[in-house]
């Protein structure tokens, strides 16, 4: 039974595939709409059609839906009132079963099949009853009219779009026994099975055309089929005549059959679930040997097998396929579900959420139907068997998985992978309970370096993979994205033992009353409110709950989760108006871009506040609440105990005293033109900033544009070109004062985030500055030789300025990742502080910032799906308090190639990135590059020995997964860039702020961050440039190599963080008028750049993609635009070469020699 | 002086807001919070409409106004009249400003926090009890603070429990009453069957005689 299809989809998630609708038309879902009486019956849906239109979300083709029926039973609840009943009915129901399914030749085979936990009192009716079947059988016209018609009128009775009636012995709970054992049902049965094989005998009555499907074929004519036949034969024609003669209703009955019959013959393989859950089907021999000896007379013996045949062929037959359930069996289980189905046709019209789980669910709320409630035992069964299924073969169940191996060396790596998505994940069908398409998560919120688990800790040993999430849960939502659902009616569904939240990967059991943890199994309550809805006195369909649809939900936190209400935002300034900062034109561009931004600071609720400290020798505050309208300032140059002068005006509502801070903002650039102090106190001037903002929480913004050098906190100048490219490099890279890193401790202590935006002619010690961020959840924003008189300098610090402000970001946040049971979140990478020993505190979390955990192994898998749940709880700009929660559920997988095919090389370079970046700073920078080489070198070497078939000795080429053969080339990104390349060039202040980059990017941003894109603008085809339907459309990217270059072109390379404009020196004069205006090559300015504009088309496409490449990733990061001439600024262009990684650059090899260095290790098998 | 201020709904104790406090009064506070969430919770529309509750070294003033409580706690000297001045200011100002969108349902907590501005304004006034206007305010006899009854915290924590015990008591003796009568009743019978028992028998065994005589004769 699915009923998915019976529902009509609901349009939001049905692809519009014509024949799908087509379908749905034929499929006619509700009784009204057929024709009563119409003796034409419309073309049933076949039943793999029908399981098509079915499986709308689901990634797998039709073809594979012999085993559904049974997994999806599993998912639909089972109703606490099942077993009662099913001690009750059951005994007529499978009695009645038997009989009609086998009745030709029954006579020895009930006993095996009866189950085994009837109570002793049924063990009698069965005889009687049998015996009166074999009588009736015999005239069965009569009878069977009124079997028919009985069911006819029965309510039961639905239209045909619903799962069939299943079979046989359909039962009536609240019939007599007399009734049930009425020929009819059986009579289906045996036309059932008989069109099976493909007999003729049904086209007369339109169902079929042409033979039934595959499933039905496979399934040759057993000699028990031939009986049926027979004696359908005999008795069918009169049985048919009826049939039509009978009004509408009965059609249904009739149209179902075919769909009916299918589903039967499609119990073989999902058998296997029956027989998990009750035991193999025992045959009694006892209590079969006794009935067949009483029971039949001599006559019906002549046409049924001996006994022993009937009690174990049906074992037998099946066994060879290896189902240990019979046919029958299946039978009983497949059809009731139907059955409860068709009861529930009200419920159906609610047009389920997702379709499927719901009106099995729908039944169980209203079981005072009257309907056998037996299925819901088989539905928990094949629950349990769908998970003994996935366990014992996930990979079987669904396919290899194809691992097509690539040759690496000889070819230039096809770099247009870099944007493809990571490999799909193949969970089983029915792990989630709703087929949403969006039960589980993005990659770009969170994604697995594995997308599948290995179900041993020795498997992932073995493979050498990076085990680890790459967690980005506040991206920015851009246009096109779709929203986070909200939850808000604060009904939170958790596990009691391990607090995880509802998810789409639970299970309902117990009818719906409860739900199972997929972490840790529990069995939890279900919250009343999910089916009721107390305020508008209402039931409400819970397959609608966002929670059970969606893997990225926001829940508005009920007061439980506040400690106190929720913070308002506040930003503190502190700003360096030391002469440096002065000279450089900062204090004048951040006046001026806070002041432009001051609307775009989120204040929703009016209740966002303001402060700003400038700091030279001394400290300076802004009374921003005088009353005369005039800031006041108030200076403290006692900088040992700095006090709060009126610490309550300090810091005050931004819309209360806005004019006041724009006239401070107005005057700022000129209070402090003339300054000739080259002091700094930054450290007193966070402490005070932090007095302030302590009591609520909230943001210190630190423009720094000198090295503090007075009291706490004070640096000195500590680069030592000397050091830079030896093993004390790395010093330069760690906190050179404790001053910072205690502070940022107490910061994250009281929900207070600093950011740091440094400019820099000289040194500005972002390695110990850039602490603050990384402890308090904050960014590091890094302009080296800032000038203001420069207007790309100011445009780009003006643009992320405005761009930071404006974020709607997350406050006095926590974040915890939960998994299954067997994992444990081992080591954290970003900008946190880890509270407890997987509570990562985040005082703030500013948007696109991405986190790295890497998980480890407590304990052996032994569940076919696991899940990772991030939460975070944070208190959003608008003064909310929400919960989000992102849930990724992951196949679990025994085989090396499943884990090698699985491989998301993306991931597994962000992991990389941020585990080098810690080994770099905290050992040496060498040994990172040694510790990255060795990792590609592990996993090329165990891919050589346990995939490919040259297992052993040298190879001439190297040989990875299609999935992974990038990895090489991201590798060797990650070695030249500027965060962990070697060298002695690089100032500790470049690679601190790159390591930062490196460590903090989300995937989309740190990709071509590690391997930058690269356009040929010249030569590019007409309709790049120029806005298409994606978009503004870009060229092709190429591969980072300067034989790409030509001496008349004009290449765009971009990271992310830099665009650069390569012109050769040759280039056509017409080329520098169009793109620069200017007449010849000559005349054109390299370095920092805008691109004018001008009339021509080639300038405003060129325009148009520089400006796509700024704005095309999450990110706030504004690309600054470098024009490279052939033969300008030598250092400018060795700037640009360095970012083509496929070249040779001293002392680091090209791609290809990187390559053959990695085959030499991987054959000398030294890994 | 008023240490800190919170609003809640009367009916589901949901607090609308709160004014928010320095570290140093959260630290002094974190007890005295809980008993006033603790004191929302007891509350109900029938309740007093103003009260005093004392506890330590704070008193707890509130008033319940169109189903929203408004809670202070300030300093044991801080006058009285004063706070109950500035509760009633407040009230004024929250009705008029969020009064029909108290009762709408599906509330989040804290839905009022932007009150807080006006709070934070408001609680400055009332800082300094020997300002002009403060002063003019408690001689003015705007609130008549002598009939607000002040009750004690510990009563008010321990009353509940003292009606359970009570409750247990009662329930004892019902039980105990409930024994007793059945081994009165017992007792009784036993006493009966003494008393009349033997005669009983004496007199059955005689009739049992006679009835023999007139069978056999």
């Amino acid at each position: 039974m699915r009923p998915v299809g019976q529902a009509p989809p609901r349009p939001g998630f049905r692809p519009p595939i014509p024949q799908q609708q087509q379908q749905g038309q034929l499929a006619q879902p509700y009784p009204g709409q057929q024709q009563p009486g119409a003796q034409q019956f419309p073309p049933r849906p076949t039943p793999p059609h029908s399981g098509q239109q079915q499986m709308n979300y689901r990634p797998m083709g039709p073809g594979s839906n012999g085993p559904r029926p049974v997994q999806q039973q599993g998912t639909a609840p089972p109703r606490p009132m099942q077993q009662q009943q099913h001690n009750q009915d059951p005994s007529h129901l499978q009695q009645q079963n038997n009989n009609a399914l086998r009745r030709p030749s029954a006579q020895g085979g009930q006993g095996p099949h009866s189950p085994s936990n009837q109570r002793p009192t049924m063990a009698t009716p069965p005889f009687g009853s049998q015996q009166q079947h074999q009588q009736q059988q015999q005239r069965p016209p009569p009878a069977m009219g009124g079997g028919i018609q009985q069911r006819a009128a029965s309510p039961m009775i639905r239209p045909a779009n619903l799962p069939p009636p299943g079979s046989p012995g359909m039962p009536r709970p609240f019939q007599s026994p007399q009734i049930q054992n009425r020929p009819p049902p059986g009579q289906f049965v045996t036309q059932a099975q008989q069109t099976a094989p493909g007999s003729p005998a049904m086209n007369p009555m339109g169902f079929m055309s042409g033979p039934p499907n595959g499933q039905n074929r496979s399934q040759p004519p057993t000699p028990r089929m031939q009986h049926q036949q027979q004696q359908q034969q005999q008795g069918a024609p009169t049985s048919q005549q009826l049939h039509q003669q009978h009004q509408q209703p009965l059609h249904h009955q009739q149209q179902q059959q075919p769909l009916h019959q299918q589903q039967q013959q499609q119990h073989p393989p999902m058998g296997q679930d029956l027989g998990l859950m009750a035991g193999p089907p025992t045959p009694t021999p006892h209590s079969g040997a006794q009935k067949s000896k009483r029971m039949y007379p001599a006559g019906i013996n002549a046409y049924t097998e001996p006994p022993t045949y009937e009690a174990t062929p049906s074992n037998h037959s099946f066994q060879h396929t290896g189902v240990p359930a019979p046919n029958q069996a299946g039978g009983m289980q497949q059809q009731p579900p139907a059955q409860g189905s068709q009861f529930f046709v009200p419920g159906e019209k609610q047009a389920p959420t997702f379709g499927q789980p719901a009106p099995a669910y729908q039944q169980g709320l209203q079981p005072l139907q009257g309907q056998p409630l037996q299925p819901n035992v088989n539905q928990l069964a094949g629950q349990m068997g769908g998970m003994n299924l996935g366990n014992t073969g996930y990979g079987g169940a669904q396919g290899i998985v194809p691992i097509s191996t690539v040759a690496l060396m000889g070819t230039a790596p096809k770099i247009y992978d870099l944007d493809a998505p990571p490999p799909p994940i193949r969970l089983p069908e029915t792990a989630s309970i709703t087929q949403s398409p969006f039960a589980n998560c993005d990659p770009s919120y969170k994604r697995s370096t594995l997308n599948a688990i290995p179900a041993t800790s020795q498997l992932l040993t073995k493979s050498r993979l990076p085990f680890g999430l790459i967690i980005t849960p506040y991206r920015s939502v851009k246009e096109g994205d779709e929203p986070v659902p909200v939850v808000s009616d604060s009904i939170i569904a958790r596990c009691r033992r391990c607090r995880t939240y509802i998810n789409p990967f639970v299970k309902f059991v117990e009818g719906g009353q409860r739900w199972k943890c997929n972490m840790c199994y529990t069995l939890n309550e279900v919250p009343s409110s999910f089916d009721y809805d107390p305020q508008t006195q209402r039931p409400v369909d819970r397959w609608r709950r966002k929670e059970l649809n969606h893997a990225v939900v926001e829940y508005i936190a009920p007061t439980e989760y506040m400690i106190r209400p929720p913070q308002p935002l506040v930003y503190m300034f502190v700003i360096d108006v030391s002469y440096p900062a002065v000279q450089c034109g900062m204090v004048a561009t951040a006046a001026t871009t806070i002041l432009e931004s001051l609307d775009r600071i989120p204040n929703d609720e009016g209740r966002t506040k303001v402060g700003i400290i400038t700091v030279d020798s001394s400290l300076h505050f802004y009374n921003l609440q005088a009353a005369s309208g005039e800031p006041q300032m108030m200076v403290v140059s006692d900088l040992e105990e700095a006090f709060l002068p009126q610490p309550q005006d300090l810091l005050c509502n931004l819309s209360e005293c806005r004019p006041v801070l724009e006239a401070l903002l107005n005057r700022m650039s000129d209070m402090f033109k003339d300054t000739q102090n080259v002091g700094n106190a930054l450290g007193p001037a966070l402490n005070s900033a932090y007095k302030l903002v302590s009591p609520i929480g909230g943001k210190i913004m630190c423009l720094q544009a000198s090295l503090p050098n007075l009291e706490a906190g004070a640096l000195k100048m500590r680069e030592d070109p000397k050091l830079l490219g030896t093993a004390k490099e790395s010093t330069l890279l760690q906190s050179a004062s404790s001053f910072y890193k205690s502070l940022a401790v107490e910061c994250s202590k009281s929900q207070v985030c600093v950011d740091m935006f440094l400019f820099g002619s000289q040194y500005s010690d972002v390695a110990t500055l850039s602490c603050l961020p990384r402890f308090t959840g904050g960014s590091t924003f890094f302009y080296p030789a800032f000038t203001a008189a420069k207007s790309e300098d100011a445009l780009k610090f003006a643009h992320e300025l405005a761009e930071f402000l404006s974020q709607r970001i997350a406050l006095e946040a926590v974040m915890r990742v939960r998994a299954s049971k067997g994992l444990r979140m081992s080591a954290f990478y970003g900008n946190f502080f880890v509270r407890s020993t997987d509570l990562l505190s985040l005082p703030n979390v500013p948007r696109d910032q991405s986190y790295s955990i890497e998980v480890s192994f407590d304990d052996n898998l032994s569940i076919p799906v696991v899940c990772f749940q991030t939460a975070l709880l944070h208190t959003s700009s608008s003064g909310e308090r929400r919960i989000r929660v992102l849930t990724l559920a992951l196949p679990v997988t025994t085989s090396l190639s499943e884990l090698y095919a699985s491989a998301d090389q993306v991931a597994i370079a962000t992991l990389l990135a941020c585990k080098g970046v810690e080994r770099g700073m905290n050992s040496k920078l060498d040994d990172a590059r040694d510790a990255l080489t060795n990792k590609v070198v592990d996993i090329l070497g165990v891919y050589k020995t346990h995939m490919t078939a040259s297992s052993s000795g040298a190879t001439p080429n190297l040989q990875i997964c299609d999935n992974l053969k990038l990895l090489p080339l991201l590798t060797l990104g990650m070695l030249k860039h500027v965060g962990l390349r070697g060298g002695s060039q690089i100032p500790s202040d470049l690679r601190s702020y790159a390591m930062h980059l490196l460590s903090t990017l989300p995937s989309q941003c740190l990709i071509p961050f590690l391997h930058p894109r690269f356009y040929s603008l010249h030569d590019m085809p007409e309709h790049c440039g120029t806005i298409g339907d994606h978009g503004i459309e870009m060229p092709q990217t190429m591969n980072l190599s300067s034989e790409r270059l030509s001496r008349s072109g004009l290449f765009m390379l971009e990271d992310g963080q830099n665009i650069f404009l390569w012109i050769g020196r040759d280039a056509v004069p017409q080329l520098c008028m169009d793109l620069f205006g200017v007449p010849d090559y000559q005349s054109i300015r390299s370095g920092k750049t805008t691109l004018p504009t001008l009339e021509a088309d080639f300038n405003q496409r060129v325009n148009l993609i520089v400006g796509k490449a700024r704005e095309m990733r999450r990110s706030s990061y504004y690309s600054q635009l470098y024009v490279v001439k052939e033969d300008g600024d030598p250092a400018l262009r060795l700037w640009f070469l360095s970012h083509l990684i496929e070249d040779r650059a001293e002392p680091i090899m090209s791609y290809y020699q990187y390559l053959g260095h990695l085959k030499d290790r991987v054959n000398s098998g030294s890994f | 002086m008023v240490k800190t201020t919170m609003i809640a709904r009367v009916s589901d104790a949901l607090p609308l807001a709160a004014s928010i406090d320095d570290e140093q009064v959260e630290m002094e506070l974190k007890e005295y919070k809980s008993q006033a969430k603790l004191i929302f919770r007891k509350l109900n529309l029938n309740s007093e409409k103003r009260c005093s509750i004392e506890s330590g070294s704070y008193v707890f003033h509130y008033i319940i106004d169109h189903g929203v409580v408004y809670l202070c706690i300030c300093e044991r000297n801080y006058p009285r009249k004063l706070a109950f001045t500035y509760l009633d200011d407040l009230s004024k100002e929250f009705f008029m400003s969020y009064g029909n969108e108290i009762d709408r349902p599906g509330l989040r907590p804290y839905a009022f926090a932007r009150f807080d501005t006006f709070m934070q304004n408001t609680k400055r006034m009332y800082q300094d009890t020997r300002t002009q206007s403060n002063l003019t305010k408690l001689h003015e006899d705007l609130q008549d603070v002598t009939k607000i009854m002040t009750k004690n915290m510990e009563d008010l924590l321990y009353r509940g429990e003292t009606l359970d015990n009570l409750q247990g008591k009662s329930e004892l003796l019902l039980r105990d009453s409930a024994r007793y009568r059945q081994t009165a009743r017992d007792v009784n019978l036993q006493a009966l069957y003494r008393k009349y028992g033997p005669p009983a028998i004496i007199l059955f065994v005689f009739l049992l005689v006679i009835y023999w005589r007139f069978w056999w004769y």
